[in-house]
Parts: C-alpha cells; structure tokens; sequence
C-alpha cells in the first residue's frame, strides 16, 4: 500500500512538472521574498523587523507616493505628487528598496510627460533618505483606454531615471488579473496583483479581495504572457457597508470590531452583517466583512503556478494586525 | 530629458527670471544686495534694482550688437542674450549664427560656458516651483525661502563656472570678452566663497574693466568679498559707489569713522552720508508716526537707540570739522542740521543749515543745502507777511529743475499706489512735495486762505503731473472718455481721504493731504484732470471757496510768487465754472448752477468723461409706469419731466426740469399736483444723487451704491447716501401727505424702501401685497414698479414672490 501512495506521488509530481509553463518563468533576475509597505508613515518596529528576518525577506517595496490630479493652486503642473511617504532614517537598515509609485487612473488620463519631475522626485527622495536603489515599480490600474499612456510613461521614464541616478534603474510593473490579456508594458518584470480580484461595490460580490473564480478566469492567460513576473498575495481585510438599499456606502480599511459597535451587529450569512438603526435618523446597514483565508490563497497561488510556474512572492502589506490573522506556517506556506 | 513640463514652467517663471538673470549669466542679486533701494542726491529711486536690471539689459544688448557689427538686428541679438526658449536651441539664433560662420571661437567658448549655467539655473527654479517639488536636503518643506547663504542656487549657477580661474583671464585675447570674464570668475570665487581670491582678482584686473553696469556688478562682488572678510569700510565705499545702499554699512557711524581715517575726502562720503540721514529719518519719523505696530513698543524702548546714532555722527562730524582735512565741510554740517530738524529741533536745523551755507562744499551739496532751506522756510510760522515772497526764488529754482528732469522719474499719478503713496522718489519732487504739502498748504490753511491752497496744490498737481503730454493733449478735447467708469479701473478712495487737514504735518512722504469732507463731496476716479488731488481739494470745497479761486486765477496775481504760481497753474475756467455749476446742483440751487453752465464751452462738455453717462438710457425721471396709458392718467403734472429730459439729456435740461418741479411743488393748482411734482422731484434727487443718473452730480460711480456691494463702503460715500437719502425722504413726505392716490402713495414708499436698499423692497412691497393690495391694476402696477428697480433676475425673483407670497 505505501509502495501504491509513493507510486502515485510521484506520478502526481511528475505530472504536475511536465505541465507546460510560461518560458518567462525563469528569466526574473530578481527575486527571494518581499513585501510592499502601503503606509505613510515608514518606519519598522521590532515585530516588523522580526516577521522580515523570520520570512527571510529582504526586499520591501516601499511607496514613496501616488501621483493624483494636482489638488492644489499654487503651480501649473496638471497631475502631482501626493500622500508622500516619510521615511523614518533608522528604519532601513541593509534592506533592498523598491520604491512603488502609484499612479491613479485620472493622472494616467491626464498624462502629460511627468517623467521628468517624477523621476527627479523619486532621485530626490532618495538622496534625501539615504536610500540606494536599482529598481522603481509603478503601480496602475491602466486599462484599454489609457494603455498607451501608461506605455508611453514606461518608455520615457527609463532615461529620465537614468539621467538622475547616472545608472540603469530597472523598471518594474504591478500587472492586475485584467491586464493578462493585454499585451504587457516594456518593463523588466512585473508583479502580478492576486487580489482586488472582485467588485467591492456589488453587494452580490462574496469576496472581492480574492475568489478563486475570479482568479480562474484570468489565469490562462498566463500560458502565453510575456513577461517574467512575480506574485503578489494579500493579507489584507476590509469592511464593505452598504445601506439598506444595498448601495455602495464606503470601504473600511479598519479592522473588523473596532469600527462598529458589536451589539448592534447581526450575522446574516457568510461573511454579511447587518446594523440594525442606533438613532431615529439612521436605517439599517449592512456589512460585508472580508477576509482572505490562507486556504483561498493557496490555492490561488497553486492556480497560478499551474499556468505560469513558480514566483517569487510578494505579500501585500506589510502590516502587524493583518499579518497577525496568519499562523507562521501559512505565511512560511505563502512564501514557499 | 523631457523639455515639455520645463518649456511650460517657463512661462510661469519668465517674471523672476528677468530679475535675476543679467544677461549673459551674471547674477546681479547677491547675498548682500536687498530689493529696496534708496540713492544718492539727485535720482533716488526705490526701483534702482529694476532700474539696473533693465539699463544693464540695454547696455548688454548694445554691446553685443555693436560686437557683430551690426550686422545682425538688436531683437536677434536680445532674443539670444534673454529668450529663454532658446536656451536648448540657441545656435538657430542669428546672433550665435553670426559667431559660428565668423568662427569666433572665444565668443563661442564663452557663450556656452554661460548658457549651460542659465540653463542649469532655470531648470532648477522650475523644479523648485513645481507641485513635484522635493528637497534633497529638507524633504517636503516650505518652497520659495531660503537662507541666502545656502541658496543651491547659487551653488547651481556657480558649478558650470567652477573650472574657472584667472588663466581664463589671462589667455583670453578678445578685449571685449576679457571685463566679462573676469566677472565670471569674481562670481565664481564670490559663490564658493573664496572671497580673498575674488577681491585679488578685482585688485588686479579692476583697473582693465571700462566704466560700465558690468563693472559695477564687478564691483557688487568685490564688496560683498571685502564685507566677508570683515573689511567693513573699504566694502563700504565699494557700495556706495555703484549706489548701492547696504544699511549695515552705510548707517554706521563706526564705518564712516573708519573710512575717513582712511581718506578724509572719501567721494563715498556723499553718497553714504545721504543714506545715513535718510535711513535715521525712516526709522524715527515714519516709523513713529505711520507704523502701527511699533505702537506696541514704547517710544524710549524703540527711538533712544537711534538718537544716540544721531548724537554719535554730531560728534563725529564735530572732530572732523574740528580737524578740517575735509574739503567738503558743508556736507557734515548739513547732515547735522537735517538730523536736527528730524529730531524737530526746527531752530536749530536752520542755524546749522545757515553754518553751512557758508563752508565749502559740492555743488551736489550746496544745492540740497538749497532745498533744505526752502523747506525749513516753508514750515516758519515767524514770517507771515513775507512769507511767499522768501519762499519765491527757491520754489522758482526748484520748479525748474524738475521741469527739466525725466517726466516719468517725476509724475506722481499712476496707480492706486501712488495715490496713498505718491510714486515718485526723485529727490527733487520729494522736496517739492513736503515744501508744499506741509509747509506751504498748512500755512495757508492755518491763515484760512482755502484759495492759495487751492493754488499751491494746483501748482504741485500740474508739475508733477502724471504725462505731461497726455494731460495737455487731453485738454485738447482728447479726454480718455469713460474708461474709467463702473469700476473698469475700481479705486478705493485712500484711508487719507478723511485726514484732518489741520493735523497732517508729517514731513514726510505721507501721501497727500486733502481738505476735510463736507457733505457735497464726490468720489475720485483716474482721469486726467478729474483724478488729481487738486481736484478732490476743489471738488471737496465750498462753492465760494472755489470761485474765490478763480477770481485769484483770473487777476493773472500781483506778487511775483503769485503770478509765478498762477502761471504753473490749470487755468482752463471751463473747468471750473462746471465744477461750480455742478456743486450747486448738488445743494439744488438749480438756478445758480445754470449760470455757471452757461459759461462752460459745449465743446468742454463733450470732452468729459461723463458725457457719454447723460443721455436719454440714464434719464433720471423715466420709470416703467410712466409710459402705461392707464398711469399716465393719473400723473397729474402739466409736463411730463421724463419726456422733457430725454429731448437734449444734459446737465442744464435737469437743472431746468428741477427748476419747474421746485416751482410747481411751491405753486400747485391741486394737493394731488403738488404730490406728483414733489415724487418728480424726488425721483430726480434720487436718481442724480445716488442712482443711474449719477453722472449728472458726479464724476465717478459711488460704488457703495450697489454695484460693487461687498467691497465694502467707505464713509465718504455712506455720508453722500445717507446726505440724499434724508432729502428724497423729505420730499417724498411732501408727496405722501398731499396726495390721496393709492399709487402715487405706494410708488412713494417703494422709493422711500428702494432709496436704502434693494432687499427692503422686497420686504415692504411683500408687506403690502400681502396687507393692502388685491386689485389687479394695482398688482400690475406694482409689478411694473418692481421692473423699474435694478437687474431682470432680481425683478424675476420679486414678481414671483409677489404673485406668491
């Protein structure tokens, strides 16, 4: 009988191995474990620094900020940079630093060769923070409709990082499900985004950080997509509220408990709460509280691999409380 | 690189730009220099650094002009030395087209080496302004400010040139690039603050730099290295000799020590002394008596330290005389005599003033000692009888020079500004300002001579009036007509407007004084003759105070200075007699106003600004219900005012249609015609005084009067408003009391609610749709009364919350 189990596993391995895989699979020049840091503020306590040394992780992607419509007056420039992180000195240390830029639709839209600024501002930042760097990522969620902005940004970026750091500066992308089947940008490599799979404004949604099914649906596309990529998986949580008519109200990033006071809350079904009224203004709301199970994301990343291949993995975000929902063994499982 | 977000913030950048690049590449504002300036003896300017920039500018574009022969135009060559835009493209340019073909490799050379460095500038003061902003030192911090020192800047600009040294002076052959060099390399050194290499240079190759603006900023640098290295009088003396006033400097009486232990006939001296007056009476005077905030401090706390400055230079001047090495002795006297004065030691002022009209001096000297004395006798109160006749040969001499000088240096009319601050800072109109304004009108007023203050202002207004040209072509018939109506060219009437004439004796450059407010009062606007503050004092003057005036205008003077000033005078009596005319239309006494009407050319009238204002569209009789038949009916007056007015709308016609009112509301056939003559007349108050037929009373728009709510009403205006409003009340009462027609009766209060402001008719005439009236003609009536009243939206609004209140 054992003999028959082993027989099988190896039948199992070999044929899972033989599956054919993405030919880009093995041309990423860079990779072990990494994490993105989302937040405003960089600065990495004790428990941050004890998750990066257990997980072996040596390289964050640090957001250094989003580029958005300027919101202010006082210069011409149609789109500028906002939400800058500030970066606690102390806190680097002898980690590798990506930094992530975010650029909204509405500045994709408006794209008017940034290139120059941005580049000048992430140099600046830089040299202001002592932070040595070979890589930039540029996170958007371009579509059809602005593909050839967010292309055109890719190609006049890489010179413009040259010409401020007086070296090559590789160029890295977040690639969104959706985007597989585009043609991908002229980067070096991209990270292929596992999560925000679903819409979080439907209320029929179940989950819409990550649903297998929606996963399953893009991930064909990985067979053929030309470029070497890297995955990112999520640990993050939010809280979705709707009003009684199941409209959209807003998304809470917050942790699920602190926000709403318990005693009104009443479990419908699966992961659907509802709050029943407090004053004689308000009306029932309804809660959808989503969390990502270390199963579902497994079995994503198997769903992934299945079509591409092993990735390096990145885990979206570093953050305590989020983490702190995933035993050691399911994190060390996400990495693997 | 990207060109496009650099091109674009460019454009916003043009400004400073210009104020700081000098041409090719040489920066003139340094660490040292400030914004405001104040010079020497004759030409002081507060925009010497403007001035500078713009002479260096010209200079440098003749240079290069005559450098190519010619041969290419001055826009060519300016488009080369300033366009920015052409900074990445410049070798299109003819001027460096020239250069190339003629191969003029040292011109070249030199060219390139600056352009990188403007261009390197520019790009770094567009990122600076940019919303993408980061500091590489300071993070996300406050834009636009920094320490001068550590301005990277200046570091920027400085690190194309970094190679530099004197061996570029020294191989370069051109004599003409050679002076340029060597600034480049004193700028160099100046910013990596080698400062003993930077004054080494000038000392060497000074002598070979020719008499020119880029000498002098030659000399900026060689006087910020010496200051650094604490060689405080020689920088001094630098300074002063390009005029640059640096107060740290020149208002030390150690420095002016130091310099004449170093030589006691120091031409600096003239210069620097100047300033250290001028600097003593800003601080005590102005600030004294203009700055509010100072009145935090205690007058010890804050004017002691500058008193002991005076009494420092007294003593120092006293040793030098003492020593006499000077060969300028008049200069330190007067200093001393015009700190004396400043301290208002008056007395004392003159008698050292009268010590130093006997030493030896400059010319530059001796002609300031002139003016100080014309304006200390022009503040005497011990010489009454003669006092015009003493005041006459300098006033004269005075008139002259500034007659002579650049018009444009001395007009004092241009803008709001120079309305609480006249403009001009030429030293001369400086002197003629305070000679006037308090001492020659204060004097007279204190002798209650209106008229020979009105004569003084004439005479000050006429020379330093703004364009000479234009005002004496204006006179021609050329007035701007209506340019300034309705808040096109919106002014406030300055804070000064309600001073007190009796206590205006600053001496300083304290804006103009004017003569109280009397309740027939008109507002200011800017044209031409109408915008002088001569006229406010005119316009802002009793009838008979004025037509004293022209008599005094019209004699031609007996005295010497009385002709001398009527001559320096406006004397057009059209002008007047309008003006005349026009004040007792506003004190409706319609029949003399018609007198002086007649004497005024209709040529005269035409050429007014408010000309194109008294026609039939602002007739002030017309109204809505006026031309309804079944109205008309009721307005029982043998005339109907509206129609007699728009035959030939004219200032006399209202002054005859108000003359018939005031006669038939004295001598009515019925009550009901005395009510209807007495509403007319109310309406024509109204409507000239403070409504659309303005233009008939005054000269500008009253911008209380609701076209320009919420800009907040001054009280002159609030005086005038209320000053008619309580005369149509009286008249409208008249109305009210004798008529017993409903809607005579309502047209009266609406316009007694409609006088004060618009919402009040909303309020009253709802209250008597809702109480009073329900018949429909009357409804119409009101409805149309309520179109009669201000914009189509506000009617709309009104007719609605009529019918639906």
């Amino acid at each position: 009988m054992k003999k028959c189990i082993a027989f099988c596993t190896l039948l199992l391995v070999c044929l899972v191995g033989c599956q054919q895989k993405n030919p880009n699979n093995n041309k990423l020049k860079y990779s072990g474990n990494a994490v993105y840091y989302w937040q405003t503020w960089f600065s990495l306590d004790e428990q941050n620094t004890e998750f990066l040394n257990k997980n072996d992780i040596r390289t964050i992607y640090l957001r250094f900020f989003d580029v958005d419509i300027n919101p202010t007056e006082y210069s011409s420039d149609k789109c500028a940079p906002v939400a800058t992180v500030n970066i606690s000195e102390e806190s680097l240390g002898n980690l590798n630093i990506v930094p992530v830029i975010f650029i909204t639709p509405a500045a994709i839209k408006e794209y008017e060769s940034f290139t120059d600024n941005l580049a000048h501002r992430v140099y600046a930042m830089c040299v202001k923070n002592k932070i040595s760097i070979d890589e930039v990522q540029f996170d958007c969620d371009w579509t059809e409709s602005t593909k050839n902005a967010y292309f055109q940004f890719i190609k006049e970026i890489r010179p413009a990082l040259k010409e401020y750091f007086k070296k090559d500066i590789a160029i890295s992308s977040t690639i969104r499900l959706h985007q597989l089947m585009q043609e991908p940008p002229a980067v070096d490599y991209g990270v292929l985004m596992c999560y925000n799979t679903g819409d979080f404004k439907d209320f029929k949604t179940d989950n819409s950080i990550l649903d297998v099914k929606d996963v399953e649906k893009y991930a064909k596309h990985l067979k053929k997509y030309a470029l070497p990529l890297k995955l990112a998986l999520p640990d993050f949580s939010w809280d979705v509220e709707f009003d009684g008519n199941h409209q959209f109200v807003r998304l809470n990033r917050g942790n699920y408990g602190e926000e709403y006071d318990s005693t009104h809350l009443k479990h419908l079904k699966g992961n659907m709460y509802a709050i029943s009224p407090v004053g004689e203004e308000e009306t029932t709301k309804f809660i959808r509280h989503e969390v990502v199970s270390a199963e579902t994301i497994l079995k994503s990343k198997a769903l992934v691999e299945k079509y591409y291949g092993n990735m390096p993995i990145v885990l979206y975000h570093l953050d305590n409380k989020q983490l702190s929902k995933y035993s050691d063994d399911e994190i060390k499982a996400f990495f693997d | 690189m990207k060109s496009r977000p650099f091109l674009i913030s460019i454009f916003c950048l043009l400004g400073s730009f210009s104020a700081f690049a000098c041409g090719d590449g040489a920066y003139l504002v340094e660490p040292d220099l400030h914004w405001i300036f104040y010079t020497g003896y004759n030409s002081a300017d507060e925009n010497w650094q403007n001035n500078l920039n713009r002479a260096f500018r010209e200079e440098n574009i003749t240079f290069w002009h005559n450098y190519v022969h010619q041969k290419v135009s001055k826009e060519e060559v300016e488009a080369a030395l300033y366009d920015v835009m052409l900074l990445n493209s410049h070798t299109q340019n003819a001027f460096f087209r020239y250069l190339i073909d003629h191969n003029d490799k040292e011109a070249l050379q030199y060219w390139m080496l600056l352009k990188t460095s403007d261009s390197a500038y520019i790009k770094e003061m567009s990122w600076q302004q940019s919303a993408w902003f980061y500091d590489e030192k300071e993070g996300e911090r406050y834009r636009g400010w920094w320490n001068e020192d550590e301005n990277p800047l200046h570091d920027l600009s400085i690190s194309q040139v970094e190679t530099l040294d004197e061996t570029v002076i020294d191989q370069c052959k051109n004599a003409q690039i050679r002076p340029r060099y060597i600034l480049q390399v004193m700028r160099k050194y100046f910013y990596s603050r080698d400062y003993q290499h930077c004054i080494n240079v000038w000392e060497k190759y000074g002598k070979t730099v020719p008499k020119s603006i880029l000498r002098n900023q030659c000399l900026n640098y060689y006087g910020g290295a010496l200051r650094r290295v604490d060689r405080d009088a020689e920088a001094a003396v630098a300074y002063a000799t390009i005029g640059y006033f640096n107060p740290k400097l020149h208002y030390d009486v150690n420095v002016l020590r130091d310099i004449y232990q170093q030589n006691p006939n120091s031409e600096a001296f003239e210069f620097m002394i100047q300033e250290f007056v001028n600097t003593y009476f800003d601080h005590v005077y102005k600030k004294r008596h203009h700055n509010p905030y100072y009145d935090y401090y205690s007058m010890e706390e804050y004017i002691l330290p500058e008193t002991a400055k005076s009494l420092a230079f007294n003593k120092l001047s006293e040793t030098i005389l003492k020593e006499g090495k000077t060969n300028n002795p008049a200069l330190w006297l007067s200093a001393q005599s015009a700190l004396a004065f400043i301290d208002g030691d008056l007395n004392t002022a003159i008698s050292l003033l009268g010590q130093a009209e006997k030493q030896k001096g400059s010319k530059a000297v001796k002609d300031n000692i002139r003016m100080m004395k014309l304006m200390f006798n022009a503040l005497r109160t011990d010489i009454d009888d003669k006092y015009e006749e003493t005041l006459y040969p300098d006033l004269k001499w005075l008139v002259n020079i500034i007659n002579t000088e650049n018009p444009e240096e001395c007009f004092c009319y241009n803008d709001y500004d120079s309305f609480c601050k006249p403009s001009s800072t030429n030293h001369h109109v400086k002197v003629l300002r305070r000679t006037i304004l308090l001492g020659v009108i204060p004097h007279f007023q204190r002798l209650n001579m209106p008229y020979k203050c009105m004569a003084y202002q004439n005479l000050y207004d006429e020379v330093v009036a703004l364009y000479k040209e234009e005002r004496s072509m204006a006179r021609k018939g050329e007035f701007h007509r209506g340019t300034n109506f309705l808040g096109a060219t919106y002014i406030h009437p300055p804070v000064y407007h309600k001073a007190d004439f009796d206590t205006y004796l600053e001496p300083h450059d304290m804006g103009e004084p004017c003569t109280k407010i009397v309740a027939d009062s008109t507002l200011w606007f800017l044209n031409m003759d109408y915008g002088t503050t001569f006229f406010t004092c005119i316009d802002t003057a009793n009838p008979q105070d004025l037509l004293r005036y022209v008599q005094f205008l019209k004699s031609g003077g007996k005295t010497a200075a009385e002709k001398f000033v009527i001559q320096n005078s406006y004397r057009d009596l059209n002008f007047y007699n309008e003006l005349i005319a026009t004040k007792y239309m506003r004190m409706e006494r319609y029949d003399s106003a018609l007198v002086y009407l007649k004497r005024v050319s209709p040529k005269f009238l035409r050429s007014q600004n408010i000309y194109m204002q008294i026609d039939n569209e602002h007739n002030p009789f017309t109204e809505g219900w006026i031309t309804r038949k079944d109205q008309q009916a009721k307005f029982r007056l043998p005339f109907n005012p509206a129609k007699a007015y728009a035959n030939n709308p004219s200032k006399e016609t209202f002054c005859k249609v108000m003359q018939k009112l005031q006669n038939l509301m004295k001598n009515a056939k019925s009550e009901e015609e005395r009510a209807n003559a007495a509403y007319a007349y109310g309406l024509g108050l109204f409507r000239s005084g403070i409504g659309h037929a303005w233009a008939l009373n005054y000269y500008e728009y009253g911008y209380s009067w609701g076209a320009h709510e919420g800009h907040g009403a001054p009280g002159a205006d609030e005086e005038l408003e209320a000053r008619v409003n309580a005369r149509v009340d009286e008249v409208l009462d008249i109305a009210l009391k004798e008529t017993r027609d409903n809607i005579l009766s309502l047209k009266c209060k609406i316009l007694h609610s409609q006088q004060r402001k618009s919402y009040m008719v909303k309020i009253k005439v709802n209250d008597y749709w809702e109480h009073e009236i329900f018949n429909k003609s009357v409804r119409e009536t009101f409805c149309d009364l309520a179109c009669d009243y201000d914009s189509p939206e506000e009617t709309r609004d009104w007719r609605w919350s009529a019918w639906y209140y």
